[in-house]
């Protein structure tokens, strides 16, 4: 059955199926308590030293807050790319997936559904936890808010797809994930707003998405910025949006071609 | 008498299975009061389907896991009490594709497990070269294990159980997921290992259990429910041997007066004679040899065709029938979850 | 011990001359072994020296944009680099010493490391020394970094700050034992071990100082032997102290790290026998 002939209505079970089988096995691994311990508390506490260098500045606190809510989302979006891909390959479930008779989109959306869930969570979790500790002012203009995250979710969905398929390649999706995580969170002006980055800084973040999403996520949740006040900011991360799927969708078709060239589809 | 390596006495181990978050589970014994000994220089399997209690039994002697009750000693040290004289002593190998530093090669494996076993470097490197040699793995050595086959891993498991050369040496399923050949490679290796050490292997394999033990221990369901050499355990089983023939088809008369021969034939308890496109003798009998030999002198002289014959010995499977009183079929593989 | 066990011993090969000398050649083989693991992982080779970079220089950025030049009376950069020190430590400690378990059990080779006669510790201990190793030119490229981005380095006295990095490593070494058993007896390891790092990297005062943490949570970061080794070597290494000034931190960094060891040693003790006696040392 090819891909076109699956049923949409198939996929999306599929999708639904492999979010919940992948999000259960691993709260079941490490047991709800410590699921939450460390995939929900890390960004409160990456939160908590850049508000506490911040204090006294209540400006910076609150863009700190919300920052740190979109490091949250990066986090969740691009840890769970690289590692869920990992742990199948670990499993040695990573070659039936890609034997199946499936689009492979839908299980790799049903992954991202899983991650983009958790990502949310940790994210409000970091909200409050920035709030209780610190107060924060919101002023939340809603329209400008959803349409922000949708764009920042499809980016980090596009940008997690390439780092997923560089993960498969490499078989070591996990430490990529590491490696790459700093340098993304700095750069998207997760902790400190692009505009006091100096120079050197400020040219690569302007040409990553993330920066613009933080920037407009944070003018429309402390500012009630409108979508017309942050055009500057939305129009990139609009470019990006549809840019980045397609360029992941590319990464790991071609990814996934080499890895079963060279053989190591399924090597751990 | 010969000097009990290893000895075990109503060795029991209660496992309690997790259920949910009220851990309320039930206990499953899955040892349930094992006793054997092991003579020194000989190899003692354990035969028995999955779930039968033998790989927690290996466990138990190995010091991975503390006896519920019973007690049980390898080379004088009990293995709950004094685990570490144990593990001095012994050589376990557990295999399968995992227990290896896939990122190092076969050589650096040995080297690391070399120094788990307090040897010293030139002990290390003669031990080394000699057993990679043994398993035909010097060629390989220096390569990445992780681009090793299964039955190359096998080979480097059993290299590295030799390593600090232990005077027992216990094998948990040594050829499971083999290949033919190379499960005949291990078999070899494993035969060549006695006298000088003492082995204690598990196995659910008839053949293997059959070629390399001395003595056996049938297992099932925790306990042993027969053990003794192989000979002795196939013809406790009272089986009769038999002897089929294939012969072209006879007319009734024909083979009334063929039945009545064959019954003649000295050590033949029983004659069984089915009609068909082809008809089938079978005689029973406590001397398969002798009986061949009489039957088929019996059919050139009537001037019968013999198509084909066949030779059943007593199995070590109808030694498993016989002692519990079913197949011998893969159990549930429930290696339970302890709380 | 009888004479038959005796012939039994199997004693050609096992060098039972110096038992403690056989320990530290398993440390030692535990150590190579961790690097040989790691080097054979071409992210990780990127990463060390990287790393610490990146952090040091997202962390400084902050800083700017704070407006802080100072932190606790000394140099930001200067600051953060001995944090940095500190983080590499930790990583070392804490993923290669106290995660270690967890690594032999990803490996599947936990079961075999277990019924051999070496120690346990030793190979925590192993792959702690391992991971420090590992972390040195990441220090190095980090130290190199910290000058040119103005780095006030102040060194009067070298074998007080010896003595200083020396404690820092001591103490992170002792948390990775003391976490190790815990680690494992919880089935945890992975998970712990990533839920440890932030909230230490916080309370010990790694890139914050610790005066600036309400009170009651000074309670806690006083029992971890790293907020005293950081003062003493942020002391000794930008302030020109002496052995003099920072004896009382060093000599709360041996006391608290003792503590801590004395909990990994007995934690392993009790998972050896724990696990032993729930079946689980393979099920983990």
């Amino acid at each position: 059955m090819s891909a076109r002939a699956y049923p949409v209505s198939a996929q999306l079970r599929l999708m639904v199926a492999a979010a919940s089988a992948v999000g259960r096995t691993k709260i079941q691994t490490s047991g709800l308590f410590f699921y939450i311990l460390v995939w929900m508390t890390v960004p409160v506490f990456n939160l908590f030293m850049v508000a506490l260098i911040y204090r006294g500045n209540n400006s910076l606190q609150d863009y700190a807050i919300v920052g740190g809510a979109g490091m949250a989302l990066l986090f969740g979006m691009q840890f769970n790319a690289g590692e869920i891909l990992d742990n199948e390959r670990q499993r040695g479930t990573l070659g039936n997936l890609f034997l199946a008779p499936v689009p492979r989109y839908a299980w790799l959306a049903g992954f991202q559904l899983f991650a983009f869930a958790e990502a949310v969570s940790a994210a409000a979790i970091t909200v409050a936890g920035g709030a209780i500790a610190f107060g924060v002012h919101l002023a939340i203009n809603p329209l400008a808010f959803v349409l922000t995250l949708l764009l920042f979710v499809a980016c980090m969905w596009g940008f997690s797809m390439i780092i997923g398929s560089i993960g498969v390649a490499v078989r070591d999706a996990n430490q990529l994930s590491n490696l790459v995580f700093t340098p993304v969170a700095l750069l998207a002006g997760t902790m400190l707003p692009v505009a006091l980055m100096p120079l050197w800084l400020r040219i690569p973040a302007r040409g990553l998405p993330f920066g613009y999403g933080i920037q407009a996520l944070v003018g429309a949740s402390t500012r009630n910025a409108s979508v017309a006040a942050l055009w500057r900011d939305l129009l990139p991360l609009a470019g990006f949006a549809v840019l980045l799927p397609v360029v992941g969708i590319i990464a790991f078709d071609r990814v996934e071609r080499l890895a079963r060239r060279r053989g190591v589809l399924d090597l751990v | 008498m010969r000097e009990q390596v290893i000895e075990v006495r109503d060795l029991r181990r209660t496992f309690v299975k997790r259920k949910g978050w009220l851990r309320s589970g039930e206990s499953v014994e899955a040892v349930r009061g094992i006793s054997f000994s092991v003579p020194r220089g000989t190899v003692f399997g354990m035969l028995g389907p999955n779930g039968a209690g033998k790989t927690t039994t290996i466990k138990m002697l190995s010091t991975m896991l503390l006896p519920t009750s019973g007690t049980a000693t390898v080379a004088g040290f009990d293995v709950a009490r004094d685990e570490l004289a144990v593990r001095r002593r012994l050589g376990v190998l557990f295999g399968g594709d995992k227990g290896l530093y896939n990122q190092l090669s076969g050589r650096e494996n040995l080297r690391y497990f070399g120094r788990l076993y307090g040897m010293a470097d030139a002990a290390i490197r003669e031990r080394s070269a000699r057993l990679l040699d043994l398993v035909h793995l010097t060629d390989r050595a220096e390569e990445r294990v992780e681009s090793y086959s299964r039955g190359m891993k096998q080979r480097l498991h059993i290299a590295k159980t030799l390593l600090h050369d232990p005077a027992v040496v216990i094998l948990d399923e040594p050829t499971i997921g083999l290949d033919p050949a190379s499960a005949i490679d291990v078999r070899r290796l494993i035969a060549d290992l006695v006298p000088t050490h003492t082995v204690l292997l598990t196995t659910h394999d008839m053949h293997e259990a059959d070629v390399l033990c001395d003595d056996i221990a049938i297992v099932d369901q925790g306990q042993i429910v027969a053990s003794g050499h192989p000979a002795d355990l196939k013809h406790s089983a009272e089986v009769d041997r038999q002897v089929a023939i294939t012969l072209a088809s006879q007319s009734p008369a024909d083979r009334t007066k063929l039945v009545a021969h064959a019954e003649q034939l000295p050590g033949v308890t029983r004659v069984h004679y089915e009609s068909g496109t082809d008809d089938l003798l079978t005689l029973r009998c406590a001397d398969t040899a002798a009986t061949l030999d009489r039957s088929l002198a019996l059919l050139r002289e009537i001037e019968v065709s013999v198509r084909s014959v066949e030779i059943r010995e007593p199995s070590l499977e109808d030694a498993f029938l016989a002692a519990t009183g079913r197949e011998f079929e893969e159990s549930d593989d429930t290696t339970p979850e302890q709380s | 011990m009888s004479t038959h066990t005796e012939s039994l011993a199997g004693k050609r090969y096992l060098d039972d001359h110096n038992p403690l000398w056989s320990e530290w050649r398993l440390i030692a083989a535990t150590a190579r072994t961790h690097l040989l693991r790691t080097f054979a992982n071409p992210i990780m080779i990127m990463r060390a020296p990287l790393m610490p970079v990146l952090m040091l220089v997202t962390m400084r950025v902050v800083y700017s944009a704070s407006g802080q030049r100072q932190i606790d009376g000394q140099d930001v950069v200067g600051y953060l680099a001995v944090g940095m020190l500190a983080t590499l430590a930790w990583t070392a400690a804490v993923w290669g010493g106290g995660s270690a378990l967890q690594s032999e059990i990803y490996a599947g080779t936990f079961g075999a490391v277990i019924v051999a006669p070496g120690r346990t510790t030793s190979v925590i201990v192993g792959n702690g020394i391992g991971g420090i190793i590992w972390g040195i030119p990441g220090l190095v490229v980090c130290l190199a970094i910290a000058v040119p981005l103005g780095a006030h380095v102040d060194i009067q006295h070298p074998v007080a700050a010896i003595c200083a990095l020396l404690a820092l490593y001591m103490s992170t070494l002792a948390i990775g034992l003391g976490f190790g058993g815990l680690f494992i007896l919880s089935r945890q390891a992975n998970a712990m071990a990533n839920f440890f790092q932030a909230p230490i990297y916080l309370l010990a005062g790694f890139y914050v100082p610790r005066s600036v943490l309400p009170g009651w949570l000074h309670a806690i970061s006083d029992v971890i032997p790293m907020s005293y080794a950081l003062d003493a070597l942020r002391d000794t290494t930008l302030s020109g102290a002496s052995f003099m000034a920072v004896w009382r931190p060093l000599l709360a960094t041996i006391g608290t790290a003792a503590l801590f060891m004395a909990a990994g040693v007995w934690s392993l003790r009790r998972m050896d026998n724990a696990l032993r006696r729930r079946g689980s040392l393979d099920l983990l």
